[in-house]
Parts: C-alpha cells; sequence; structure tokens
C-alpha cells in the first residue's frame, strides 16, 4: 500500500500504548485505529461507529443490510497519522481513512455499489451516541447547493424527535458549543469548491436517530443501478465554524486582478485603477530601481530592477496561487534572469528580447500569510498579479488528491 | 506638402508583397480616366485631389495598356508617366514601385523569343535617365495576348494591369496630375483601356474590411456546405433521454457490459431511440476519472445501446473546469494552455481552444473513446471565452494577427478593449467566434478519422439575442442538429412562445440542412406531455426529462408520430431572422430577436402559418414560395438579401417591413434613412416615443410603454412618403392631436410594401417563464390581433384555415419534403391557457386538457385531397374525417370527441409537390 504524502506537516503525537486498542492522538482528538471508527474529542466520544445502507422506499429501518458488508470485518491500515480500513462485498467497497491532526481530523469515504440496489439513494453514514449528544447546543448551517445558507442556534433533544425522522436536513456546517465537544463539524468540504452538485459526491448531512444512536446520513441519489459515492467531514478543533474562513461562493477561482503588485505596482479589481499596494514589499528596496519608460502602458510601461537580487516579500494569506509574470522593455534585451520562491526556483535562464512581451504563470504557495520572490541575473519585472485558487486549510485537494485514496 | 515617404515605407504594409490585383483596386478609387489611345510623343493628364481624412495614406495608380499592333507580336518599352511633372523611378526607398508583379516576368516557354530586357524568355523594366519605362505588349488586344503561345507571360498572376505605387510624389494639399506619356521611338501607338487612381482605406477601413472578408468566409453564405443526411435522418426522429442522472452523474455505475445492459434495456423498452450521456459533465476537472470511468463507460454503454438499436450522445462541457481539475492543471504545462485576460495575461478556469497542447490532448483522448466506443454524436458545449476578456493568450494573439493581419493591443489600458465601436475590437470578437465554430470543426474531423458517421450537436439558450462571448451561429454551421435547452418550465402558459421560438430554430436548421430537437425542464406530469405534444408541433425530436418518463410512456410508444425527417414547414408567410441584424450591436441586435419573436406569437395564437428563414439562405426563388414577407426590425439587410427582396417584390410579393428594419449598414454603423426606402417608399424622419393612439378602422387602441415589458417598443418612427401618389396610409398613429402614417402601404413593380412604422412585436412580446421567477412580462392585449388582422387584410387565400374551429386550438402544418402528397397538421388544445398572476408562475398545477367535443373543420386550399386521417393519442384509433371539396378549397372535418390534448390530421394530397 501506498499512501501518498501528507499536507500537513504538523506536531502531532502517535500513542500507541492505551489499554486495549492503539489510538492516534493528536491534539483534543483520539481516534482508534480499528475497523469500527472512533473518534474522541476531548476524550469524549464523538463518533462511535460507521456504515453505508441504501435508502428504499420503506424509508430507515433499524438493522439495514450494507451493500458492502459488515466493517467489522474489513481491514485496517494504518501509515503514521492515517488509519485507512476497507471493506468488500463482490464489487462493492467502503474505504474510509481518517487523519488525524491537532488541529482536524479528516474522514474521508468511497463507497462504491455496482448493480441494482432496490433502493433510490446510497448512505454513508457516521454514528453517534444520543445519550452523549443530548442536551448539546450547536449551531447549526444549513441551505441546498448554490442556494442562500441560514444559520440557527439548536439544541440536540432526540426526546422530541422521533425515532427515524430527520433532525434537520441540508446542514453543511456544524459548530458544536459544549465543553466536551469544543469543535466543529463539515459535512461540506468539496462542495462549496466544486461549483456543481454532484450525485456521486456528499454535500450535506440529514441526520436521524433511532432511538439509541444518531445517525449523521449523507446520501448519493440516483443510486438505482449502483454508483461511487465519495465524501469528507472534517472535524475541527474550536469553535470558529469551518465557514468563517471558507467562502460560500461557487468556487475560489477568480478571474479578477485582485492582485498583489509589486513596489509602485497595484492591488485592486477589475474595474479599479491601479493602486499602491503597500503589504508586498522589496526586502532591499534600497538596491532597486524602478526604470521609467515611455511604452507599454501603465501596466507594463515601467519595471523594477536592481543589480544584485531583488526579493520580493508578498502578505498573502496562506494558500495556493498562481502568479503571473510580466516583463517588457521597449529598449533592451532582458535576462538571463531566475526566478525563485521559498520552495526552489520557478523560473530560470529567461531571456527577453527588446520589444517582446513575456508573460509567465507559475503556481506560487503562501505559508504563514507570507511568499518571497527571489530575482537574480540580469532581471526585470513590470507587473505580477497573484490569483488565489485553494486557501491553505483546502491543500489536501492538491498534495494529497481527496477523492483518489490510491491503494498499491 | 509631400507626404512623408519614410513613415510610410516604416508602416507594416497591410498587403503582402505581389498581392493580388483585385486587393489593390478595392482601395478607394480617387481618379480614373475612360479607354483612349495615345499617338507617339503625345501625353494625357488623369488629375486628383487627395481629401483631408486621406493625407497620409499610401497613393496608387493602376494602369491598362498595349501597343496597338495586328497580331500579338512581342513586348515595348513605350509607355512612361510622372507625377505633377516628376518622374518616377523603379523604386520607392529600397522597395519596388511595381506592386502587383515581380520586376521581371517570363514568357514564351523554352526561350524562344528575346525582348526588350535582352534576355532570352524574359522581360524587366527599364529604367532611363531615373524615368522608368513600363513593359507593355504589343498586341490587337488583351485576349490575343495572352492566347498567344509565343508572347504568353507564364508567372504574371495580373497580366493586364500594372499597379504602381506614388505616394512619395503627391502633394496632400493640392491638386495632382499623372501623365502619361507615349515615348515610342518607332511610331506606335498605345491604348490605355484604363488609369485609375487609389488611395489606401484608412486602417478602421482595413480591419472592417478584413471583419467583413472573416464574416463571409466563415459565417456568410458560402461558409454553409450542405452534406446529405444520409446516416444521421436518426436525429431527427430522435426520442432522447438521459443514460442516468444527468450532468452531474459520477458515471461510477457501468463496469461491466450487464451494468450497461441494465440501464439501457428498460429505456429501449419504453421506445427511446437515443441517449444523452451528460456526466463528468466538465471533463477537465475530472482528468484522473478519465481511463478508470469515462472509457469503460463509453464502452459498455455505447455496446449495449447499440444492441438495443439506441444511439448514444456524449454531452459535455469542455475547457472547463474547477477546482477539482487543480492537480491536473498544475501538472505538466498545463497552466499554459489556460485562458488569459487580454489585459494582463492572468489565466481564468478555462483551458484555451486555440491551444495547440489542449487541443491535441482533447482530440487525441476522444478520439480513442470513439476507438473503443463508436459513440454516435457529441454535444460538446462551453467550447468558448470566459468572458469578454479573454482570451489573450499568445497563441491567440499570434493566431489573430496571422489570419487578420492586426495585431492585438497589449497595453492593458487600450481603449480598443471593450470598446464595441472599435472596428479591432469587432474584429476579435468575430475572430473568437470563427475560433470556438473551427474548434467545433476540427473536433468533428477528428472524430470523422475513426467514425465517419459521427454526428455534431449543439444548443443555444437564447439565440434571438445577441451574445456578449460570440454568436453560436458559427457553431451551428459546424454542426447537424440544433437544439434548444430549457424551453419552457410552463409550456402551457408560455405556449406561444415556445412555439415562435422553435420557428426560428427551425428556420436556423434548414439553412445549414440540420435536425432540431427540444430539451424542456417541465414541472409536473401533465407538463412533461404537453411538452411532447409540443414537440411534435415543432416537428422536432425531443430530449426528455427523466424525471417524467413514467408520464410520457405511452406517448413516446406512439406509433403514429410525425415522421419528422420527412416533412418540412408548409406556410403562406416567412419571416427573416438575420444574424447581422442581431449582431450589429448588442443593444439594438436584441429587439430584432425580439420583434421577430413578438410577430411570431401572434401568428401562432391566431393560426396563421408563418416559417422564420434565416438570412443566408434567403433568395428570391425561395421567398417567391411564399404570399407574404416579413422583415421585423431587421436593421440591418446585406446585398444578397436586398437583392432577393427586390426581385420578390417586384415579381408581385407583399412585403411588411416594421420598425427600424435597414437602418443599420453592416459595419454596425446608424443610416440616415431606410437601406429599402425606395422601396418601402418612405424616408425616415425620426422617432417618436409613445403614448400614441393606433387609429385602426377595427378599433383605436392605445400604444404605451404601460402596455409592454421592454420599453424599447415604445415608439413610433416617423416616416415621410417619398411619393405620395403612390403612398396608402393604411393606420394612422395619433399623438398628441397630429395625425402621422402608422402603416403605409407602396407599390413596388408587380408587390407591395406594408411599412409597420412601430414595433408592435416587442409590445407583444413574452419569453419563457421558470420555476420561482415571477410574472414580469406585460404585452399590449391589442397588439396580436391588430398585427393578424393587418395580416389577413394582405393574404390572399390563406393555404390553411379554419372554417370552424373551437376557441384555443393552434395548429401547425408541415408538408412531406419528399414528394408533397401528404400535409400534417397538429393541432394543440390550449383551453387551460391563461394568463399567470405574478405570484402564481412558482405554483405547479397539473394541465388540465378537456375534451375537444365539438367538430373541427379545416380549409386546404390549392390542392386537391383524397382523404384524411386523424390520429390522437387520446383516442385510441384513427379517425378517419370528411373531407368535402367547395368552391374556394377543401374542407375538412375531425369529429368532435376525438382529442383532448393533441392530434395529428394527416391529409393525402393528389398533387406531388410543393415544396415550401
Amino acid at each position: 500500500m501506498t499512501i501518498r504524502p501528507l499536507a500537513c506537516v504538523a506536531v502531532f503525537m502517535l500513542c500507541a500504548g492505551m489499554v486495549g486498542a492503539e489510538t492516534i492522538d493528536a491534539g483534543p482528538f483520539s481516534v482508534d485505529v480499528a475497523p469500527t471508527l472512533t473518534v474522541r474529542c476531548n476524550g469524549e466520544t464523538l463518533f462511535c461507529g460507521d456504515r453505508t445502507a441504501i435508502l428504499t422506499s420503506r424509508g430507515f429501518a433499524k438493522n439495514e443490510p450494507s451493500p458492502v458488508g459488515p466493517i467489522d470485518a474489513g481491514q485496517v491500515i494504518r501509515d503514521g497519522n492515517v488509519m485507512t480500513a476497507i471493506v468488500q462485498q463482490g464489487r462493492n467497497s467502503l474505504r474510509r481513512e481518517v487523519m488525524v491532526t491537532p488541529d482536524e481530523v479528516h474522514i474521508t469515504f468511497e463507497a462504491r455499489v455496482f448493480g441494482s440496489t432496490g433502493g433510490t439513494h446510497l448512505r454513508y453514514e457516521l454514528l453517534s451516541s444520543n445519550e452523549t449528544l443530548q442536551d448539546v447546543p450547536y449551531a447549526l448551517t444549513r441551505g441546498a447547493m448554490r442556494r442562500p445558507r441560514t444559520t440557527s442556534e439548536e439544541v440536540f433533544d432526540f426526546t422530541s424527535v422521533e425515532p427515524f425522522k430527520y433532525l434537520f436536513q441540508t446542514g453543511v456546517y456544524m459548530a458544536i458549543k459544549s465543553p466536551k465537544f469544543d469543535c466543529t463539524l463539515d459535512f461540506n468540504p468539496m462542495g462549496t469548491w466544486q461549483g456543481i452538485n454532484n450525485y456521486g459526491e456528499n454535500w450535506s448531512v440529514s441526520p436521524y436517530h433511532d432511538g439509541e444512536n444518531l445517525h449523521w446520513t449523507m446520501f448519493c441519489s440516483a443510486a438505482s443501478n449502483g454508483a461511487t459515492f465519495t465524501g469528507k467531514i472534517i472535524i475541527r478543533a474550536g469553535s470558529e465554524p469551518y465557514e468563517a474562513f471558507h467562502e460560500n461562493i461557487a468556487m475560489s477561482y477568480t478571474t479578477d486582478f485582485p492582485v498583489a503588485m509589486a513596489l509602485n505596482f497595484t492591488d485592486g479589481d477589475t474595474h479599479d485603477t491601479y493602486q499602491p499596494c503597500p503589504a508586498n514589499r522589496w526586502r532591499n528596496a534600497d538596491d532597486i530601481r524602478i526604470v521609467p519608460r515611455a511604452t507599454g502602458g501603465l501596466l507594463r510601461r515601467d519595471f523594477a530592477t536592481s543589480a544584485g537580487e531583488g526579493v520580493l516579500d508578498l502578505d498573502l494569506q496562506s494558500g495556493q496561487y498562481l502568479v503571473t509574470l510580466n516583463v517588457y522593455d521597449a529598449k533592451e534585451d532582458t535576462g538571463p534572469f531566475t526566478i525563485a520562491c521559498g520552495d526552489g526556483v520557478l523560473l530560470e535562464n529567461i531571456v527577453v528580447p527588446r520589444g517582446e512581451y513575456w508573460n509567465k504563470t507559475v503556481p506560487l504557495r503562501s505559508r504563514d500569510g507570507k511568499a518571497e520572490l527571489r530575482f537574480s541575473g540580469k532581471w526585470k519585472i513590470n507587473a505580477l498579479a497573484a490569483q488565489l485558487i485553494l486557501r491553505d486549510n483546502e491543500d489536501f485537494l492538491l498534495e494529497r488528491p481527496y477523492w483518489n485514496m490510491a491503494i498499491e | 506638402m509631400r507626404n512623408i515617404i519614410a513613415t510610410l515605407i516604416a508602416l507594416a504594409l497591410c498587403l503582402p508583397a505581389h498581392a493580388r490585383v483585385n486587393d489593390w483596386l478595392d482601395w478607394s478609387p480617387i481618379a480614373a480616366s475612360d479607354a483612349f489611345d495615345l499617338e507617339p510623343a503625345t501625353t494625357k493628364r488623369v488629375g486628383f485631389t487627395l481629401e483631408p481624412q486621406m493625407q497620409g495614406r499610401r497613393v496608387i495608380v493602376a494602369i491598362q495598356a498595349f501597343r496597338r499592333s495586328s497580331e500579338a507580336s512581342g513586348y515595348c518599352n513605350d509607355l512612361a508617366f510622372d507625377v505633377n511633372g516628376e518622374v518616377m523611378g523603379l523604386n520607392i526607398g529600397d522597395q519596388p514601385r511595381l506592386l502587383n508583379r515581380p520586376m521581371e516576368f517570363h514568357f514564351a516557354p523554352g526561350g524562344s523569343r528575346t525582348q526588350v530586357g535582352g534576355r532570352a524568355g524574359v522581360l524587366g523594366l527599364i529604367e532611363n535617365h531615373g524615368s522608368a519605362r513600363w513593359t507593355l505588349p504589343a498586341t490587337p488586344s488583351f485576349d490575343a495576348w495572352l492566347a498567344s503561345d509565343s508572347y504568353k507571360p507564364t508567372d504574371l498572376p495580373d497580366p493586364r494591369w500594372i499597379v504602381v505605387e506614388m505616394t512619395d510624389l503627391v502633394y496632400a494639399d493640392s491638386y495632382n496630375y499623372i501623365t502619361v506619356k507615349n515615348e515610342s521611338p518607332d511610331g506606335g501607338v498605345l491604348h490605355v483601356e484604363r488609369v485609375s487612381v487609389h488611395v489606401q482605406p484608412s486602417r478602421s477601413e482595413a480591419i472592417e474590411a478584413a471583419r467583413a472578408a472573416m464574416y463571409e468566409k466563415y459565417f456568410g453564405r458560402a461558409a454553409i456546405v450542405h452534406e446529405p443526411t444520409t446516416g444521421r435522418e436518426w436525429v431527427y426522429d430522435m426520442d432522447l433521454i438521459d443514460s442516468t442522472h444527468g450532468s452531474e452523474a459520477s458515471m461510477a455505475d457501468i463496469q461491466t457490459i450487464e451494468d450497461a445492459r441494465r440501464i439501457i434495456e428498460p429505456l429501449a423498452a419504453d421506445g427511446y431511440t437515443a441517449l444523452m450521456v451528460s456526466g463528468l459533465h466538465m471533463r477537465y476537472s475530472y482528468t484522473e476519472y478519465w481511463e478508470t470511468r469515462i472509457v469503460p463507460y463509453m464502452k459498455y454503454l455505447c455496446q449495449a445501446a447499440h444492441d438495443a438499436g439506441m444511439r448514444v450522445i456524449d454531452h459535455y462541457d469542455v475547457p472547463i473546469y474547477f477546482s477539482r481539475g487543480y492537480p491536473f492543471l498544475l501538472e505538466d504545462d498545463h497552466l499554459e494552455w489556460t485562458q488569459r485576460d487580454i489585459r494582463y495575461g492572468t489565466p481564468t478556469r478555462m483551458y484555451c481552444i486555440n491551444n495547440p497542447d489542449f487541443r491535441n490532448h482533447f482530440f487525441t483522448f476522444t478520439r480513442r473513446v470513439q476507438e473503443v466506443s463508436g459513440i454516435d454524436g457529441y454535444q460538446i458545449d462551453e467550447v468558448n471565452f470566459f468572458d469578454k476578456n479573454f482570451c489573450g493568450c499568445e497563441h491567440c494573439r499570434t493566431q489573430f494577427q496571422q489570419e487578420t493581419g492586426f495585431a492585438l493591443p497589449r497595453d492593458a489600458d487600450s481603449p480598443v478593449f471593450f470598446n464595441n465601436a472599435d472596428p479591432l475590437w469587432r474584429l476579435f470578437l468575430l475572430w473568437r467566434s470563427v475560433s470556438s465554430q473551427r474548434f467545433k470543426a476540427d473536433f468533428l474531423a477528428s472524430i470523422h478519422q475513426v467514425n465517419p458517421a459521427a454526428i455534431l450537436s449543439n444548443y443555444t439558450t437564447s439565440h434571438y439575442s445577441p451574445a456578449r462571448r460570440g454568436s453560436a451561429w458559427g457553431k451551428f454551421i459546424a454542426s447537424y442538429a440544433v437544439g434548444k435547452e430549457g424551453v419552457s418550465r410552463l409550456p402551457m402558459h408560455d405556449y406561444r412562445y415556445c412555439l415562435a421560438d422553435f420557428r426560428m430554430y427551425t428556420g436556423i436548421a434548414d439553412a445549414t440542412h440540420h435536425a432540431t430537437w427540444m430539451l424542456w425542464y417541465p414541472l409536473t406530469g401533465s407538463a412533461a406531455r404537453f411538452s411532447w405534444a409540443m414537440s411534435q408541433a415543432s416537428n422536432c425530436g425531443q430530449w426528455h426529462s427523466r424525471r417524467f418518463s413514467s408520464s410520457v410512456r405511452d406517448l413516446i410508444a406512439w406509433p403514429h408520430k410525425s415522421k419528422k425527417f420527412d416533412f418540412t414547414t408548409f406556410a403562406d408567410v416567412a419571416m427573416i431572422f438575420s444574424e447581422k441584424s442581431k449582431d450589429a450591436s448588442l443593444w439594438t441586435g436584441t429587439y430584432h430577436g425580439m420583434e421577430t419573436l413578438g410577430w411570431g406569437e401572434a401568428m401562432v395564437e391566431h393560426n396563421v402559418q408563418y416559417h422564420n428563414i434565416h438570412e443566408t439562405a434567403v433568395t428570391a426563388e425561395l421567398l417567391s414560395r411564399y404570399k407574404m414577407v416579413i422583415l421585423p426590425q431587421m436593421t440591418v439587410i446585406d446585398e444578397d438579401c436586398r437583392r432577393a427582396i427586390e426581385t420578390y417584390v417586384r415579381d408581385g410579393g407583399t412585403l411588411i417591413v416594421t420598425g427600424e428594419s435597414g437602418m443599420i449598414d453592416e459595419r454596425g454603423r446608424p443610416l440616415p434613412d431606410y437601406a429599402l426606402g425606395d422601396m418601402m417608399n418612405l424616408r425616415f424622419v425620426e422617432l417618436l416615443h409613445a403614448p400614441f393612439d393606433v387609429m385602426d378602422d377595427a378599433g383605436s387602441f392605445a400604444y404605451d410603454r404601460d402596455r409592454m415589458f421592454y420599453n424599447y417598443g415604445a415608439r413610433m418612427v416617423h416616416v415621410e412618403p417619398r411619393d405620395p401618389a403612390n403612398a396608402r396610409v393604411l393606420v394612422t398613429f395619433r399623438k398628441d392631436g397630429k395625425d402621422y402614417p402608422g402603416v403605409v402601404e407602396s407599390t413596388f413593380g408587380q408587390g407591395k410594401v406594408v411599412t409597420v412604422a412601430s414595433f408592435f412585436g416587442v409590445s407583444n412580446l413574452t419569453l419563457g417563464l421558470h420555476e420561482g421567477s415571477t410574472q414580469i412580462f406585460k404585452t399590449n392585449p391589442d397588439a396580436a390581433p391588430f398585427m393578424v388582422r393587418l395580416l389577413r387584410s394582405l393574404l390572399v387565400d390563406e393555404t390553411v384555415s379554419a372554417i370552424d374551429l373551437p376557441p384555443r386550438i393552434v395548429y401547425t402544418t408541415w408538408i412531406n419534403k419528399h414528394d408533397g402528397r401528404e400535409i400534417n397538421v397538429h393541432l394543440l388544445n390550449v383551453a387551460d391557457y391563461r394568463p399567470l398572476g405574478p405570484d402564481e408562475v412558482g405554483r405547479r398545477r397539473q394541465i388540465e386538457f378537456p375534451l375537444v367535443d365539438a367538430d373541427m373543420t379545416l380549409r386546404l386550399r390549392g390542392r386537391a385531397v383524397s382523404g384524411a386521417t386523424f390520429y390522437s393519442p387520446d383516442t385510441p384509433d384513427p379517425v378517419a374525417c370528411a373531407v368535402q371539396a367547395t368552391a374556394d378549397g377543401t374542407s375538412i372535418t375531425i369529429p368532435g370527441g376525438s382529442m383532448k390534448m393533441y392530434g395529428l390530421l394527416k391529409i393525402q394530397s393528389t398533387v406531388a409537390g410543393g415544396d415550401q
């Protein structure tokens, strides 16, 4: 088995010495290394199991058969802070992966069911004990895809809701407001980025209870002939809901000119004139020369250069960016020069002949709100644009492709 | 002051070296001579003066001449000319002055002859004391010269013309003259056929010329290739349904042929003939699934579908990716594939359809899937540009310059960008549309390498209005089928709009010999059934809603459906739809479509049979098949259309002209008067705003902006007859106590032109409504009856008309296009139609279709009828209809009680032909 490298290089502690079960502990979280899912927060059991089922016209029922077989019989694999459970029945399978960091627990699942299912929806459910959650307050954000969201303050009260009836529907984020569960749950980490609803991907939760356990039910519709259903649930420490740093927009990739510009460059949207952007500075400003030219338009007319290395400090919120660099000089050739960032060389041996326009886009990672670009050689830079495509907390998408839980 | 030669030479030449002579002669002519003979040692002057706006441009002289001789007998160097008395050397700067040919040319194959240049078989030019002598043939005529084996030039593309640049010799601010001289040393006489002086077009004129040429090449009549329909008949009659779950399906449910059969077989049993696969819709967001999901899915699905006699269309968005596609985006050089902001070079979430690597990646994979699957058709969408500020990638910039001769600005602040009045911006927008068309055409060609029978379908949602990202018209040309998505969620409420809108699509499809289909989004089972009925009445295939498949199961399997492939429109009235009018302006272009639909809705409601004709299909012969032709706010009337329309009217046709038809030129600029003013016998005076009263003999009514939704229509055109004796005012408009000609009839040739000097179509327009929206449309309730009264007063002997028809029955008529022996009349019961209140749109309701218990009698003129049978899914058996010959046609009666929602009257004619 190969598990891809993890994105979060966080300090976590592996505690293998607990009595009765190996666990992965990090921050307030503790997860048992076992087929049955057990997730604890501050020592309290938040989730005590999970399951797959088919939704039929008969509705919810106790002890429904699982199309993938009993999860207790599944295989468990641990690799560092990641615990993977696999259960298989014929072509049908469930793969569930739990990654534990001091800040978050990610539960990622992929259920695959083929052939006539006898129902309309494939379900994946996390289980919590009613008793544990009874009277626990929470702030719930709900809403259908691409529709307005609403947030309400509520309290778990299983005595007022009949078994097998929904507690609520289309919940996407939840902040549990209890000292024992000081965490938030996000059942929609993918959907808002996706920009499109997808039958094969989870985007909300609609829980019910069976008198004993709460079933955090997620649906994959149109599964009468089978389906592959994937999803991710993120449990975060603290009370700040995921939405606070995760905009409810269809996608984070913008087409504006949102840009951090260097020096006398600008920061503004498409319709603005160029504005000074004080957040971005040349580290060695005294060495930098600004050379004005008569042509090239407001954007590309002037350029920055220096005899030695120029380091541009960019004040960008953490995340993955696309940086577009513009070089133009009507009077003389430019280069060769090299551009590097904190992760290494981005571009090297760049030569831009006199009068030619050079536009190049490269990926750039900002960490801890900072990024740097180092220009060396016979360099010039007329303008640069940085477009945020993923926030730092979303980086698993790139560095650890979410939907492809590769097993080899 | 002389033009500044250095500046001119430094300018990029718009024409390549030795461009064809017509390229030079197309430059603006400013002087020309008639033919003349020039005796030895005599001269002839041709004078000219540059207009102020021409200063700084290049000036050329073009001359046709030969030395008179009894036979083609060789060459001479008798011709010379000067400009303003200055001798003319062979070069201008370091460039040859002779523009349309090389300095030397060859004749007499084999070099059997030696002439003035001294070298065998080669003729050059001679310079004598700094003055050029221009080589001419000695011949009785150009034809004799070019027929001569001994002297025929072998490498001159335009042997008759000599085109010479004289920019450096021309005074910009005073009179100039060219002196043509016969310097023959031996008494030869020169015959000069023509001397003409031309000035280089301005940059904007050159750009407009490039745009016009590009438009004609890719979107004009010559671009439309009528390929045989053999092999794609299935598209015309398809009952199409989603394979599984629509565009958001994960394509994860088929891994084996058994998985596919489980899905296909029930659909085939229900009578569906084709499948639309829409899963993983934004394919470049899911590249990691291409091999693991798409390949097996399409392979097994196609196999199962073909085994069941069904076709498969693969439908998805091509260049778009969302965050799911970021890993692929950041691999290799894929970032280089992205579309770029034309100002900043910043990328967006679409790959560039002109990027060769992207195209290769997409074409290679799709060909491979085709190889393993045999997909029958494709509907690839979003082959487009992200927004108006894209694509400024280097590939696009280079390609644009190569194809047009003009470079896009680099300055982010360029005033060219987003300026629709700038010819370069307009050229760029057109070029983008051409790019979209070319991608689709190239994609289809790529697929055809594997499966020559594969078809390409295309849909658009609002073709009546100009599209900011580019017109879909070019993509229609590259496709084989035209579809319409989401016609209405409230088909009963919107039936007039729906049928009128699809008339427009039928016209587009006819122009390109394509099939049509509809995708409805009904909200209830009864709405789904009525949607099906309207598809039948529009003679088009249908993409059905899977959600309501049980509601239409009996209709899909109904055995009496009209075979759409065999039928075409059968109408008295033609209405021309003009891409050029639509695209001339984002603002006024919208109202050509609205006026078209508004007139169409009136005719639908009142059973006037009409057909939309696309402007590229307009010919005098086609128009002659119709008793009446309407130009609805057709602001741009190109030369081909103008000629066809003029011939149609001159030969006896009736033309209706509305609004501002013919008031914009092909460059999108307003004209001071009607382009068809001579035919209309009217002069444009001014536009006046509503309110005014329409003073009609049948009843006057108010025309004001409170009675329509779009204020653009709340105006009248103040017109004046050019020849009052030939103008008959049928209706007046009364505004502020003063009467204006409102509807004016004039004769032209054997026909007549009726001008409706307002926008009744716009005032009658409602568009489709959707669940959750509110009823916003207001119409002038008097408009449609007025429009139809006017039409019927001008129509002579309507071919199909109602003798006795219950209210709220609408019908459409179609004829067998092969032999004309069968006429189909589709009847729809719209008894449950009622205007919805503002808050009623969101409510779902079942549509009621009360039994039509009264007889329905129609009259058919001009055709002998041998029998008629009525079929309806509401009655189990075919119903024989009473057919009776009358003095003015044949009456056909459908017995009462035969229909609730829909019925199809099939009339057998003994007369063949009549493809209308």
